[in-house]
């Protein structure tokens, strides 16, 4: 990158940062572990342990998923318990090439088909071939598509770019929800998540998401990046009345940091955001994880975990 | 937890504010800070192995300093009350003095096994009673129930806290986050 060019990514994060405020970093951190302190226990605990289940996207995204794992992972989502109590959950999760097998598995249930798209998980193919690539899926069954940027793009300053992709994406969806994942481990600082989020929410249409993480990277969701989504989420929707949902994703694997999660959202963006027309979790393991807990909080006892059957361990 | 700066996009939709709802959909659980303590409304004199009124009648009154409120009634002693008590330990001495050594020491050795096993329970409150208003931190009170060269399980102070405020009370000893704990100087 030469001298100017570099100059130019710094004016323009700094014009965009002076518009939407920058985060405080100490501050996010300090507040996140406050969250971990709420006391949830009985019918609260039980409250929020169902709800989490309803607002999973249940994933899979393996080079080695077929048709068969597909169709069991939506038996999962349709009945993830043999407690009629609890619910099913949000949507499936899984690559193009399987929608149309998750589609057949899910048609006469209000569950819906995510498909990552936009050349998953890097983002870094020919803007044609990603938007060909999101219309197929919708075109096979998806309701929900799942978009990367282009992270490249936007740490060189590029922000037009950034959202006129995401744009182009949005065309291509048609009635499709989407939820653009910033991929934030790869954003270094508050600040970039931050921007990221208001670009893309500038760009996506109400109702539509924005997502942490791809669960490829090294790093993944984390209470305090998901935090700076929410409060952008939050600003932006006092600023314009437009809601936007959140979504993070990989290394929630517990009950317990699921609760967490709520918590945060219960405190920042308040009772309308808890449920899953507006939040969402995407995660695979986490789910056998609260049907234990909930298991639990009903019986008095733990259940050991190959009483749940596993869907996929990664992610 | 950012800094505001208002957002330059066109006025909300419909014209009317945009409000965040932090209503009673998830309520949480309450976590009370306190056990009750289950105290009684009024305390008699221990005289002669049973509970009895005060000869002359008369109970004071002990009051929570924090908020004046009476906690219970304690029956105050006087001079007949002592005679009572002095005469009821000359009547039992005569019988006890009269044991052999072996039976006198199953009660004592019962009593002192009693108080051992809350030994450490006793040396912590006691570190902590002693220097009521000072914090001691963890590595404090270990070095005051632990000899030299014994083994320290990682939360045994905590258990011992616990312990000790599940028969006290919680408020009995303070936490005074990521320092230690402490007693409040009576006021």
């Amino acid at each position: 990158m030469t001298m100017t060019s570099s100059g130019t990514t710094r004016t323009s994060f700094n014009k965009l940062l002076d518009e939407i405020g920058t985060v405080d970093q100490v501050g996010i951190e300090e507040r996140v572990a406050k969250f971990q302190t709420r006391s949830i226990k009985k019918s609260s605990k039980l409250w929020g342990l169902k709800t989490a289940v309803s607002m999973i996207d249940l994933t899979t995204l393996e080079g080695k998923d077929t048709p068969g794992k597909v169709a069991s992972l939506c038996q999962k989502a349709r009945r993830p318990s043999f407690d009629p109590d609890v619910p099913p959950v949000a949507a499936v999760c899984i690559y193009p090439f399987l929608v149309r097998h998750a589609a057949r598995w899910l048609a006469d249930t209000a569950i819906k088909v995510a498909s990552v798209a936009t050349a998953f998980p890097s983002g870094q193919s020919p803007l044609a071939l990603r938007v060909e690539e999101v219309k197929t899926a919708v075109s096979d069954g998806a309701d929900e598509i799942d978009m990367v940027i282009n992270r490249g793009l936007f740490l060189a300053g590029e922000f037009s770019a950034v959202q006129d992709e995401i744009s182009a994406v949005v065309e291509a969806c048609g009635d499709a929800q989407l939820k653009v994942i910033l991929e934030v481990s790869e954003l270094d600082t508050y600040d970039n998540i931050r921007a990221a989020s208001f670009l893309a929410m500038q760009a996506i249409r109400p109702g539509d998401f924005i997502k942490t993480s791809t669960g490829k990277a090294s790093g993944s969701a984390t209470l305090a990046n998901t935090q700076v989504m929410i409060e952008a989420i939050r600003d932006f929707y006092l600023a314009t009345g437009i809601a936007i949902g959140m979504k993070p994703a990989g290394g929630i694997r517990t009950a317990k940091q699921a609760l967490h999660y709520l918590v945060a959202v219960k405190e920042t963006l308040g009772d309308a955001w808890l449920n899953s027309t507006r939040y969402r979790f995407g995660a695979s393991s986490l789910l056998n994880d609260l049907l234990r807990q909930i298991e639990k909080e009903k019986t008095g006892a733990y259940q050991a975990p190959y009483y749940f059957t596993e869907s996929a361990e990664s992610y | 937890m950012t800094t505001p700066r208002t957002i330059a996009r066109p006025p909300a939709v419909g014209g009317s504010i945009p409000q965040l709802i932090f209503g009673d959909l998830w309520e949480y659980d309450p976590a009370p800070e306190t056990a009750d303590p289950k105290l009684k409304p009024k305390y008699d004199l221990f005289i002669g192995g049973k509970f009895v009124a005060p000869k002359s009648g008369k109970y004071f009154e002990s009051v929570n300093p924090a908020t004046e409120e009476v906690l219970a009634e304690i029956a105050l002693a006087g001079p007949a009350d002592v005679d009572a008590a002095y005469h009821a330990a000359q009547k039992a001495f005569t019988p006890w003095s009269k044991l052999p050594g072996a039976e006198r020491g199953k009660y004592l050795y019962r009593i002192a096994r009693l108080i051992q096993d809350r030994a450490r329970e006793f040396a912590v409150l006691q570190a902590l009673l002693t220097r009521p208003g000072a914090i001691l931190s963890r590595g404090d009170l270990e070095r005051h129930i632990y000899g030299w060269n014994e083994e320290v399980e990682s939360n045994a102070i905590e258990f011992l806290i616990h312990a000790i405020r599940k028969k006290l009370g919680a408020l009995a000893i303070r936490n005074v986050r990521g320092v230690g704990w402490m007693v409040d100087r009576p006021s």
